[in-house]
């Protein structure tokens, strides 16, 4: 199936890096924008348009692809100006040789191919493009090597006949292609690794280039240096648990030896560390953050993994994950803290994103407790809960939403819902109590209908569309049903609330 | 369950702050960006494994098209009245010629009439003042036809502009760049005008409608259903059969939006200064609700997916507002400035968000979350542009979109580099960014969302200026984090068609790859996710074209994995026979304690919806689109039959609307010409004469010249005798004081002749000489190269005359030194043409006046002459004649010079047409030879007056 041209092609791909091969001489090709700069004369004085002007300059300056931009004086975005204006231009323009534009050509075409997912097509290209690397200034020989690893793993990756092998050994060649960018290679080399599986070969890399060390590290080197640290210490935490599983297997059969125990110890101190480092930054750390609690858990740190997990939920620093509370929610349910923590901790996540599956377990804690309060903030929770569409048609949502508010006009609450009402009359009849609702809930569930009737009536009156279809379509299955709540809504509705 | 949060999310960091500085632009190919474990539980028995999965997953479902180009769905029904301006056209930087350097070009002829003209129009003030009244009335100085205000502008020119010329060309320039700015971006055509709302859908077949605006101003909303079936061969296939309902609105639509609740489609419709509302089912007919007047632009609108019968519209202004049928609008949110930085642009957007009673409001900066309960706004960000989401620099917020119907906490943000999934339960931090790489921002986009959550959702992109389309894939949201699938894929542009369409002649060509480039106006697609699964793209062009291509879905499972060993190892651990990864049961590890079901739910429904897929695919069918797909992956290939008759039948409707169009606007252009009619008008010949055949024939010549637009010179009016040169007054001949003064004069030397009469001057004259005495010794000390150059290059080759631009700069050097130049050179050199006394008609005389002239110079001073002299050309006696003057003996002599002096002249004609080169070159020289010399040394008078050539002669003189 494969052919022997395409062999050679990803041969060249991969073993023919970085620009070992003397190519075409970039000398002898003509510059065909040599003519002089025109101008446009206004007012007296020369004037050239200064968008054109700008884009020889962004030409000029450009590191990689000659690209330009409007400028901000008039244009609402900056936006490229295609090069296609400059054909009309008698712009001089030195830079642009002939052979870099070849180069450009050949790397455009590339993109194509890969825009359109041929992958041969952009194989057999490619080749052609490491004559860039013969470029005389360092910048673009240095956007050169960037282009090239980044296509080349694209290509190879999707490329149908490329195997592991000729990944391996391009990730390998394309780690000299500039100490800026080595530990981005071993990153990314090292997820494509782990992707296939391959979790002790990708720790080997991410441990050698955890260790590197070249001179100063800019910003982004130290991100990218953080990253390796969390993902190395996180396949360290992952070799602990399949450890630790084993052992606790074994703890039945008889006790852990001292060197097990010593292993043991040295993985969760590796994992530990690293994961400290990597959660200090603000950022997204979710594995990160499971895998060090999880750590700090099993060695009887409490109030260190309590720490951990109070600094990424309330530091300002850190962005605002609902996931944070999340887990510190989980973690104090599972060391059985008090309700009353808990419900601070669910409080904030009922501020953040009131539309959470946890706030059902925040409605039932209030409910749980003994104060009315807590009993007014549940049927809130519970409103609000329906404002979403996501929740709108959940059977069970709606049946505690009865409960409660049955449990309330019960107590003497009715102002409770109507506070709530207050704030939803203007749209939740169309959202929820709409006529073509009523026969939807209808035919779908009947009870569930009856039960939506029943809140509707209390919000709205029994005069209610929803209360009075539901009501006709009812009688005629479950009569007495019907007529005990109808009777009911009578009783308790808003408006009979209002009157009094 | 729809509500699910991810429960654990991929690790990134978080920096808030103003965008970094701009990183190089690779794109966003062969990055897998961050990773994550995932437990993968294999079976009942077997324990846990686990799998790690990147956030730019490399599989992902393929998606082949049917057809290799975009096929049209109607034939072309509108054709432009104007032809539209190009962007190289505005941003073309060469020297634009002004009307007078035209005139001096092409009437350089003695035109006497012009003359005449203006004695007659400068008499008549009154025609004056009603043309400069008339003037003020009329808007579109083409359709105010009168001759006498053609022939008045041609007199006043400049003065009858309202604005004077140099302010009305930088407002031109002014705005040829906001015209630019606008070709390559209109904010105004963001959301796109086009929508495909779906109706009901089988297993094989998907009715829907499509919403377009149609007819050339764009300003006809039509509602077409169309039917999405198999074909005889089991393709799918699209059917218009239907006819569209019309209707006719004031303005240029340019968004158009709709929602379905409750089984009923309301559609809001934005034009500049008007929004309205439709409503349709598929039972019923579209019907108008509701129309608003906007105060401002109108930059939005969208259909609230909640509420039946809700919108939200934006402004201009900065104002939002809700719009709720029967209740009029509401304001949400009034921002006078931009919402985090100020970037000082007036397009707003908002868009309704998983809350109905909050409203997301953005701008170019940003986008924020509106919440308008009770009465208090309380607002908070979502989005904004800097670190916190890795923007560039100059990163702008194109398009906001909400994702209702595929996860209502969503949202697309495209920018100019990136298309961002924002999290409304995260906010600041995307869920997930791409770099779309599209070479224009991304203006609009479709979401399709399968019913089934485990398949990919795909996102189109489409652009506004080169119609670029892109394909993106994604899941996740609920609960997995949101993952990007393969890498980005770009669908066939409209343009693509022109490499299959048959030849055609060079200026049909022309106006169909015009047609063809014109800009995107919006962007449909139509999901059908059942039985075959289909991908249909329509792209609306802003010219009102319609065009569509249609996906289908590639099954890898039979052709991919067979292809490739097992021996050899696969690149991606996640090439899963299906193809979808999420139809495995994942979930977090660190999760295990609390194991989840909603992903088994899914699972199993997953299965079932494959397994309906291969029970309702006959096995034909299966191996059909099999085969169809290895002929599609063997490119290059070309489209079927029925897709060329398409395209044909495209082109032919195109071309034949083309064509009348042009015949009709042929009144048009008529309008434009420049009638050379009454220039010459039989009656001013009559005038005075009797009319006769002499005069009718002269009269219809010379018609037929002016509307040739040729000069009116010998060869092109043969009917004259060829003037012959009136006899030349030779001022040496009058030698009495009154007519020396009277040459002077003429030559504009007035003054200098009474300095030098009077001998006021007479000390700065000796100060000059000194002056150039030094100066000459200088040169001599220094290299003599450009004279001696200068001399030999005279005698050898007559062509360098043309080059004196080498000349000019040596003297420019040589002035540098001497301090004469300024005010005493003229005297100088007046005080010999005391000597000279030339005319300006003494050309045949030059020569010897010339050689007069040296003698007599060489008399009084012998080492003066290395100088060059400039007071034998004629350019310079030109310089200091009175404009009016100059300006008719130019235009004369031009055209005298225009035709090539005639050997039966004689010797006199020959010297006099060469007023430049001296007897001797001239026998070297051939006549025609001669004639181009004599030619370009005009030229480049005419181009630098201050450019004498004349000295080249007499340096070159010197040396003999």
């Amino acid at each position: 199936m494969v052919s022997n041209g395409l062999k050679n092609h990803l041969y060249h791909l991969v073993h023919l890096l970085p620009g070992l091969h003397k190519l075409t001489s970039k000398k002898g090709i003509p510059s065909l924008l040599e003519d002089k700069l025109s101008w446009f004369h206004i007012n007296g004085e020369l004037k050239m348009d200064d968008e054109v002007a700008e884009l020889i300059e962004e030409r000029d300056h450009s590191t990689d692809e000659e690209r330009a931009w409007t400028s901000s004086s008039h244009s609402e975005i900056r936006l490229h100006l295609p090069t296609s204006v400059l054909q009309f231009q008698n712009v001089k323009d030195g830079k642009q040789t002939g052979f870099r534009r070849t180069a450009q050509t050949c790397l455009n075409r590339i993109h194509k191919a890969v825009f359109h997912h041929q992958w041969h097509t952009a194989a057999e290209l490619m080749p052609n493009y490491f004559q860039i690397l013969e470029d005389n200034t360092t910048r673009k020989q240095r956007s050169a090597g960037q282009v090239i690893w980044r296509m080349g793993t694209a290509i190879l990756q999707h490329h149908p006949n490329s195997c592991i092998e000729d990944i391996n050994s391009f990730a390998g060649k394309m780690k000299s292609i500039g100490v800026k960018h080595y530990l981005k290679v071993c990153l990314e080399y090292a997820i494509h690794l782990l992707c296939n599986g391959k979790m002790d070969e990708a720790y080997r890399e991410l441990s050698l280039a955890e260790t590197w060390r070249y001179g100063e590290q800019s910003a982004s080197q130290q991100k990218v240096l953080k990253l390796i640290q969390g993902y190395r210490a996180l396949i360290d935490y992952y070799t602990w648990v399949k450890k630790n599983s084993g052992v606790q297997e074994r703890v039945g059969d008889d006790a852990v030896d001292s060197g097990t125990a010593q292993e043991m110890h040295n993985y969760f101190r590796q994992a530990s560390i690293g994961l400290h480092d990597a959660v200090q930054n603000p950022g997204v750390w979710d594995p990160f953050i499971l895998s060090y609690v999880n750590l700090l858990d099993f060695y009887d740190g409490f109030e260190e993994a309590l720490k951990v997990l109070n600094n990424y939920a309330y530091d300002s620093r850190f962005p605002p994950n609902p996931n944070a509370h999340v887990y510190l929610y989980e973690f104090l349910k599972k060391h059985g803290t008090s309700p009353k923590k808990l419900m601070k901790v669910l409080r904030v996540l009922y501020q953040l994103v009131p539309s959470h599956e946890l706030m059902l377990e925040f409605n039932s804690l209030l409910l749980e407790s003994k104060k009315k309060k807590h009993h007014k903030e549940a049927l809130g929770v519970l409103f609000c809960l329906l404002d979403f569409p996501t929740w709108k048609e959940n059977y069970s949502t709606w049946k505690c939403l009865t409960k409660q508010m049955k449990h309330a006009i019960a107590e003497g609450h009715s102002d409770w819902i109507k506070e709530q009402w207050e704030l939803r009359q203007d749209w939740w009849p169309a959202f929820h109590f709409s006529e073509y609702r009523a026969h939807k809930n209808f035919e779908e569930n009947e009870s569930y209908a009856c039960r939506k009737a029943m809140i509707a009536g209390i919000l709205m009156g029994k005069g209610c569309k929803y209360f009075i279809i539901v009501y006709r379509l009812g009688r005629k299955v479950q009569k007495a049903k019907l007529k005990k709540m109808r009777q009911y809504v009578k009783d308790h509705s808003l408006l009979q609330l209002s009157e009094c | 369950m729809d509500s699910a949060f991810p429960y654990s999310l991929f690790p990134s960091f978080y920096d808030p702050g103003p965008p970094d500085r701009n990183p190089l632009d690779l794109g966003g190919w062969g990055k897998y960006e961050h990773v994550q474990p995932f437990s993968v539980e294999a079976g009942e028995q077997q324990e846990a494994e686990l799998k790690w999965s990147a956030l730019k997953s490399l599989t992902q479902e393929s998606w082949e098209p049917l057809e290799p180009v975009a096929v049209p769905l109607l034939p072309a029904k509108t054709v432009c009245k104007f032809r539209p301006v190009s962007l190289e056209e505005l941003t073309y930087t060469g020297r634009i010629m002004t009307a007078g350097e035209r005139d001096e070009m092409t009437m350089g002829a003695l035109n006497f009439t012009e003359q005449g003209k203006a004695r007659q129009t400068a008499i008549s003030v009154n025609h004056l003042r009603t043309f400069t009244e008339r003037v003020k009335q009329r808007e579109c100085p083409l359709s105010s036809g009168s001759k006498r205000a053609r022939l008045l502008n041609l007199l006043l020119r400049e003065s009858v502009f309202d604005i004077p010329p140099n302010l009305l060309a930088e407002n031109i320039h002014e705005e040829m760049k906001i015209q630019r700015n606008k070709l390559l971006f209109d904010h105004s055509a963001t959301g796109g005008a086009l929508v495909y709302c779906p109706f009901s859908k089988g297993v094989h077949f998907e009715e829907g409608c499509l919403i377009y605006p149609g007819s050339e101003s764009m300003n006809s909303l039509n509602f077409r259903k169309i039917k999405l079936g198999l074909d005889d061969d089991k393709m799918p296939k699209l059917s218009m059969k239907f006819k569209p309902v019309k209707f006719k609105l004031n303005g240029r639509i340019h968004q158009i939006d709709y929602s379905t609740v409750e089984e009923e489609a309301y559609v809001g419709v934005r034009s500049d200064y008007h929004c309205g509302v439709w409503k349709l089912s598929q039972e019923v007919n579209p019907s108008a609700l509701q129309v608003v007047q906007m105060a401002n632009m109108a930059t939005c609108i969208n259909v609230s997916p909640h509420v039946p019968g809700e919108l939200v519209i934006a402004s201009e202004c900065g104002a939002a507002y809700l719009w709720i049928l029967d209740k009029g609008l509401q304001k949400i949110r009034k921002e006078t400035d931009n919402l985090y930085f100020n970037a000082q642009l007036p397009w707003r957007w908002c868009d309704f968000t998983a809350h109905p009673r909050v409203y997301m409001y953005a701008d170019r900066t940003g986008l924020d979350l509106t919440d308008v309960r009770a009465g208090e706004t309380c607002n908070q960000t979502l989005f904004k542009i800097g670190a916190a989401a890795d923007c560039q620099r100059g990163e702008r917020v194109i398009l906001p979109k909400h994702l209702r119907d595929v996860n209502p906490y969503h949202y697309l943000i495209t920018t100019q580099n990136s298309a961002y999934i924002v999290d409304e339960r995260f906010p600041t931090v995307p869920v997930l960014k791409w770099v779309h790489m599209m070479e224009s921002p991304p203006m609009f986009a479709q979401v399709a969302c399968g019913t089934v959550r485990n398949r990919t959702n795909k996102i189109v992109l489409g652009s506004q200026r080169a119609q670029e389309v892109l394909l993106l894939q994604y899941s996740g949201g609920m609960q997995l984090p949101c993952q990007s699938f393969g890498p980005p894929q770009k669908l066939s542009s409209i343009y693509d068609m022109m490499q299959h369409l048959p030849v055609r002649l060079p200026h049909q060509h022309e106006v169909v790859a015009e047609r063809l480039h014109s800009a995107g106006a919006g962007l449909a697609t139509l999901y059908h996710c059942r039985g075959k699964k289909t991908l249909s793209v329509f792209q609306l062009s802003a010219v009102g074209d319609l065009f569509y291509q249609m996906l289908v879905r590639k099954n890898s499972s039979a052709n991919g994995q067979s292809v490739s060993g097992a021996s050899r190892a696969r690149v991606g651990s996640n090439h899963e026979p299906n193809n979808s990864i999420l139809s495995k049961e994942v979930q977090s590890i660190n999760h295990s304690t609390e194991p989840r079901l909603e992903g088994a739910e899914d699972l199993a429904q997953g299965e079932g919806e494959r397994l309906e897929v291969n029970s309702s695919l006959s096995g034909v069918d299966e191996q059909r689109v099999q085969s169809f797909i290895k002929q599609s992956t063997n490119k290059p290939s070309t489209p079927s039959c029925a897709a060329l008759a398409m395209c044909r039948r495209w082109i032919n409707s195109f071309l034949k609307k083309q064509k009348k169009f042009q015949s009709g606007s042929d009144m048009l252009h008529k309008h434009s010409v420049f009638s050379t009619k009454r220039l010459f008008s039989c009656k001013r010949f009559k005038k005075g004469k009797e009319s006769n055949d002499a005069y009718k024939e002269v009269w219809d010549k010379m018609k037929a010249v002016m509307e040739k637009k040729e000069v009116l010179c010998h060869s092109t009016f043969p009917i004259l005798d060829s003037v012959s040169v009136p006899d030349l007054v030779d001022p040496s001949m009058w030698r009495d004081e009154l007519s020396e003064r009277l040459t002077a004069a003429w030559e504009g030397k007035w003054s200098e002749w009474w300095a030098e009469k009077l001998g006021v001057n007479r000390d700065k004259k000796i100060q000059a000489l000194r002056a150039k005495r030094r100066r000459e010794k200088l040169a001599r000390a220094g290299q003599r190269s450009g004279l001696s150059g200068s001399f030999t290059s005279s005698v050898s080759n007559l062509s360098d005359f043309s080059d004196f631009s080498g000349w000019s700069r040596s003297s420019v050097v040589d002035s540098e030194h001497g301090d004469y130049l300024s005010g005493t050179e003229s005297n100088v050199l007046s005080n010999k043409s005391t000597e000279v006394k030339q005319s300006i008609g003494t050309v045949t005389e030059e020569s010897r006046q010339e050689r007069e002239v040296q003698s007599n110079v060489s008399v009084v001073e012998q080492s003066r002459t290395p100088m060059p002299e400039p007071i034998l050309s004629q350019e310079i006696r030109l310089v200091g004649i009175p404009k009016e003057r100059k300006r008719i003996l130019q235009n004369y002599l031009a055209a005298l010079e225009d035709h090539p002096p005639q050997p039966s002249e004689g010797d006199d004609g020959i010297s006099w047409s060469l007023p430049l080169a001296s007897s001797t070159q001239m026998s070297f020289a051939e006549p025609s030879q001669m004639a181009s010399t004599c030619e370009m040394s005009w030229l480049s008078s005419s181009q630098s007056q201050l450019g004498p050539s004349q000295p080249k002669k007499k340096r070159a003189r010197m040396g003999f």
